[in-house]
């Protein structure tokens, strides 16, 4: 699935971006891509150009993705 | 009736009773109450629709009613952030609100951004995640994600929307709290309520985000803006009326929050029948006797408080109306008209 895997803060995100799939450590983050845009419920405030900076944000500031 | 003001006007005390009264309910779980329910909700119910404002201003009301239990003051308010205050500051990084007697300061960026100034730092906070186990300490990031505070143009902007908000009630929709809610953006970045959320960064960005109390004092100037504009256009505004999605329609029950689970959107539409005001605005409701601003005194608390930092606090440019919106205008020139009627 993924056409990219790698490890952030040793986390590791897989991404595919035809099917808007993210995954960290191996838990799916649900997306929407509107617009040219992808969405997550997890991060409310804004929208995003790519998976890699949903993702990263994620394990930088959600409390549901640190310490995994 | 309890005035909410802004906090670059609260006394030593009221910063301390703010305090206080967040500490005493962080320690009784009734904060993570607050965090767990923001998360928890459906965020397509609570954020990109007409809800949004409703449903925050129940949320904080509750908020309110909780900090005043703790403080055990009738008069207890909840105090707001006006950023558009800070975005004219030449380091908002150091306004009144970011000072160790009320919020703490940014994040350490050497330390993964971890808040180590001010009542909530690492050791006297901790974060909880959705299902509220705790999570470390709280994180701030300041003007990472977006390089300055929302403006009084941004609000300006608002203020001029005639219409509360139209179909497909998301973020394409035009109007009032599509603007406000800050999906509407000639530069492609989050604005206005989203862009404070953004500017904080760290713990502000997810749907955790109630984890900074922050949260709180931001959502509050958003809900002090929505007023204004009430104000100006008049109160029964809302829409969809009916024919909107479910939940949004303005008898439709809300998102539950921490204390209830069946409010209609049309019981929170007026502030004063909720039984609160803001300092800069107007109360249309007849008023039999003018009443003084009391002189508030410190309540002491039986919670253990913190031992805030006095800093020298930086004072903004005091401006004529601090929620900048011009809304009271008209209602002021009714009074006038209806004044001189009344004399003629």
């Amino acid at each position: 699935m993924p056409n990219r895997t790698y490890s952030y803060k040793n986390v590791t995100i897989e991404y595919d971006t035809q099917s808007s799939k993210l995954l960290i450590n191996g838990k799916e983050v649900h997306l929407t891509f509107n617009d040219n845009k992808y969405w997550t419920d997890e991060l409310p405030y804004q929208h995003f150009d790519d998976l890699e900076e949903i993702a990263e944000s994620l394990i930088d500031n959600s409390p549901n993705h640190k310490n995994q | 009736m309890p005035t909410r003001k802004n906090l670059n006007n609260l006394t030593p005390a009221e910063k301390l009773e703010f305090v206080n009264a967040v500490l005493s309910i962080k320690s009784s779980g009734v904060y993570d109450q607050f965090v767990l329910s923001h998360a928890n909700a459906i965020m397509s119910q609570i954020h990109r629709c007409p809800a949004f404002l409703p449903w925050h201003r129940q949320f904080l009301l509750e908020f309110e009613n909780a900090l005043r239990q703790a403080s055990g003051n009738p008069d207890f308010a909840l105090p707001y952030w006006n950023w558009a205050e800070d975005f004219v500051l030449p380091n908002p990084f150091n306004a009144n609100i970011w000072q160790n007697d009320l919020l703490g300061g940014n994040g350490d960026p050497m330390d993964s951004n971890i808040v180590k100034t001010g009542p909530f730092s690492q050791g006297n906070w901790t974060i909880v995640d959705s299902s509220g186990s705790s999570a470390g300490p709280l994180i701030r990031d300041f003007a990472n994600g977006v390089p300055t505070l929302p403006s009084q143009n941004d609000i300006d902007d608002c203020m001029n929307e005639t219409v509360y908000d139209s179909s497909p009630w998301n973020t394409g929709a035009s109007g009032f709290r599509n603007r406000l809610e800050g999906w509407i953006s000639s530069r492609g970045e989050p604005e206005l309520h989203n862009r404070g959320h953004v500017w904080v960064g760290g713990s502000m960005l997810p749907m955790t985000s109630p984890n900074d109390p922050a949260f709180f004092l931001h959502h509050c100037f958003v809900d002090l803006v929505w007023a204004e504009w009430q104000a100006s256009i008049g109160s029964n505004n809302y829409q969809p009326v009916s024919g909107g999605p479910a939940g949004q329609n303005i008898n439709d029950i809300m998102q539950p929050t921490p204390n209830s689970n069946n409010v209609p959107i049309s019981d929170v539409l007026d502030i004063f029948s909720l039984g609160y005001d803001y300092d800069v605005l107007l109360n249309p409701a007849p008023s039999p006797t003018p009443t003084p601003t009391p002189t508030p005194t410190p309540t002491p608390t039986p919670t253990p408080t913190p031992t805030p930092t006095p800093t020298p606090t930086p004072t903004p440019t005091p401006t004529p109306n601090p929620g900048g919106s011009g809304g009271c205008a008209p209602v002021i020139i009714l009074i006038i008209i209806s004044t001189l009627a009344l004399i003629i």
